[in-house]
């Protein structure tokens, strides 16, 4: 039985090296379908690690709660130097209040010149409340992060970070410099380690940091920040912490039930989810692109096979005289569609996974080869011919040896 | 020449009838015959006679449509499809008119192939193909392919193809019919030969009488009836009757 299997194998291997051009041709359509899927499913696992990597290194677990403008007292509502929703308290409240919610940081920000003796510099300025650095996971690679103190006290001190230094100080040690910021001359006590670019494409590494009452009172002339920042305790209670903190606020703003938030809050998990979702679809339909590919590929070989039989007829009487069951030849042929289908799947993997490392590393990625993809290709290149076998050796088995045998 | 008691073949109220194209044609009406295990029995009759047919049974390639056919005391009209493809790989071998070889497979591979049906394994089959082969004295085209072979050569290597299950009945159609005169000879010494040593019981469908007298006993055919059953001439019997002569009405 297992002579038979094996014999039936060994003929397949035969027939397609005796028509090796013909063997190619018929498996190009797998060999394109599989490395097609195995490429663009590649390449979009990679952009997903890669938009989930950049999201999460803005920082971790972190919820963004942003104010929406609000009249001042005098009633003047302003674009500039926005004045809004929240206060410092807020924050103050959600760190202590909120069981979810391990750190809170009130946040303004602002565009300014920074100024040295003997360079200038246009530069988004932050002013932020305790445990910034924390909640941002950024670490300082020089000096020392801003403290407690500095804080409470609105000392004129700061962060640089590492394309501002570059721009301001070229490759001197900031440390202990004095830059001017909208006329308020501030030291610079470290320099931000390197975060690169954003998802929104923004430069993280152009900035200056300083304490928040610095840019509120003496940048700005305002005192409530524009957003607060702050850190679940655990990605699985990122949810729970957005409820709590929404909870609070509206409490504390005094929000009937039908109103609205007068504030928006977001977390980076969502944001997460969302680019997950949306490379997922982009998967399946790179796969459903890929799949027609593999169709057509089928249908190559079943043709090719259906030609096989018919040029094959009085070899199969010849071989059904001398006792080869109906099965035995179904079997010989359905091998046979299988082998070049499998072939095709193997070439196509080769080629796939060579061009998906090329492209990935053109990106600067890990390419991602799941085990799951490679694995799905290879027995989905298999079924192919095998399906597309079914209808040629089914043909090749209900000859008739009489008439096969007188066929020339 | 006569060995066992029981009949090899045993044909009883044979009739075939197939349909061929609109019309109805009865092939074979009523054969009765028998066949001694190592007889050697040569069929003649002219074209349409239902030689073949006949020929075809006896192979089992094709079943009776009424009436019984036993090989070797198997009643073979009752056998489906698989059953009828193992009988033929264990009990009959076949040689044709054209050989009927595997064009791109070696004559090893082809006399081998029976074996591979068999499920027998490589270890087993390459030692009895090559000895199959030396057998009727090509062991040195072992790896030769049909087209580098002559004719007399390829039919010996379907005989060593034919015989390599060790059979019980060699079934032979018009074996030497694309052979010249020469290489016809070695062949049907070939055939003799087999029969003698391996007590082969052996069914020879020829038009030829010079190959028919090879052959023991003669039946002969006739509109899908047998008009003469008699020994060839070299067991005693009288002269084998012309085909061209049995095609006329008398």
């Amino acid at each position: 039985m297992l002579a038979l299997w094996i014999e039936c194998f060994r003929m397949a291997l035969r027939e397609l090296r005796r028509h090796k051009t013909r063997s190619v041709l018929t498996a190009i359509g797998i060999i394109i379908g599989v490395s097609a899927v195995i490429v663009t499913v590649s390449v979009v696992q990679g952009a997903k690690i890669s938009i989930e990597g950049d999201i999460a290194r803005q920082g971790k677990n972190m919820i963004i709660i942003i104010g929406k403008p609000a009249a001042r007292p005098g009633g003047v509502r302003g674009g500039s130097a926005v004045y809004t929703t929240l206060t410092e308290a807020d924050a103050r409240a959600i760190e202590e209040e909120c069981d979810a919610v391990t750190l809170a940081c009130p946040t303004g920000r602002f565009e300014f010149s920074a100024v040295t003796s003997v360079a200038n510099w246009k530069v988004p300025v932050t002013g932020v409340g305790h445990n910034y650095t924390a909640i941002r996971t950024w670490s300082v690679s020089a000096g020392r992060d801003l403290e407690p103190r500095d804080i409470v006290l609105g000392n004129k001190v700061c962060l640089i970070g590492q394309t501002t230094r570059r721009e301001l100080f070229g490759g001197r040690d900031p440390v202990n410099e004095v830059v001017r910021v909208a006329g308020v001359p501030l030291k610079i006590v470290g320099v931000l380690e390197s975060k690169g670019v954003n998802p929104l494409g923004q430069d993280e590494d152009d900035t200056i940091v300083v304490p928040l009452p610095v840019l509120m009172r003496q940048m700005l002339g305002v005192d409530r920040p524009h957003a607060i920042l702050c850190s679940a305790v655990a990605d699985e209670r990122v949810e729970e912490a957005v409820e709590q903190a929404t909870a609070l606020l509206r409490q504390r703003h005094r929000l009937g039930r039908g109103d609205e938030d007068d504030f928006t809050v977001t977390s980076l998990k969502e944001k997460i989810e969302l680019a997950r979702n949306t490379t997922n679809v982009m998967t399946l339909l790179m796969v459903c692109i890929a799949g027609v590919s593999l169709l057509v590929g089928g249908i190559g070989i079943m043709n090719i096979m259906l030609v096989a039989v018919s040029e094959r007829t009085r070899e199969i009487g010849i071989r059904m005289a001398i006792g080869a069951t109906a099965g035995a030849i179904n079997r010989q042929f359905l091998i046979e569609a299988a082998v070049i289908s499998t072939a095709g799947g193997l070439i196509g993997i080769v080629l796939g996974v060579t061009h998906a490392h090329l492209i990935a590393n053109g990106f600067g990625w890990q390419a991602q080869m799941p085990v799951w993809l490679v694995g799905g290709a290879f027995l989905f290149s298999t079924a192919v011919g095998v399906f597309f076998g079914w209808l040629p050796a089914k043909r090749a088995a209900d000859l008739n040896p009489i008439e096969a045998l007188r066929h020339d | 020449m006569k060995t066992d008691a029981r009949p090899m073949i045993e044909l009883e109220d044979l009739h075939k009838v197939y349909d061929s194209g609109f019309t109805r044609v009865h092939a074979l009406r009523g054969l009765n015959a028998s066949v001694a295990a190592g007889e050697y029995v040569a069929i003649m009759g002219a074209s349409g006679s239902g030689k073949s047919t006949l020929l075809n049974i006896l192979g089992c390639l094709d079943v009776p449509t009424r009436g019984a056919y036993r090989l070797d005391g198997r009643a073979v009209e009752t056998l489906d499809r698989d059953e009828l493809a193992r009988l033929r790989n264990t009990h009959i071998g076949f040689i044709f008119q054209n050989f009927n070889l595997l064009h791109r497979s070696s004559a090893l591979e082809n006399v081998a192939l029976p074996m591979v049906y068999a499920g027998r394994a490589q270890r087993v089959r390459r030692p009895a193909a090559e000895q199959a082969l030396s057998r009727v004295g090509l062991a040195d085209r072992m790896d030769h392919l049909p087209w580098q072979l002559s004719g007399g050569q390829q039919q010996r290597v379907a005989i060593a193809r034919a015989l390599v299950n060790q059979p019980r009945v060699l079934l032979a159609d018009e074996p030497t019919g694309n052979l010249d005169s020469r290489t016809s000879e070695e062949i049907m010494q070939i055939v003799r030969e087999l029969h003698e040593h391996q007590r082969l019981t052996v069914v020879l469908v020829s038009h030829d009488p010079g190959v028919a007298s090879f052959a023991e006993r003669v039946i002969a055919l006739r509109d899908g009836q047998i008009i003469a059953d008699q020994p060839t001439p070299r067991c005693g019997g009288p002269p084998i009757p012309d085909v061209r002569a049995l095609a006329v009405a008398g």
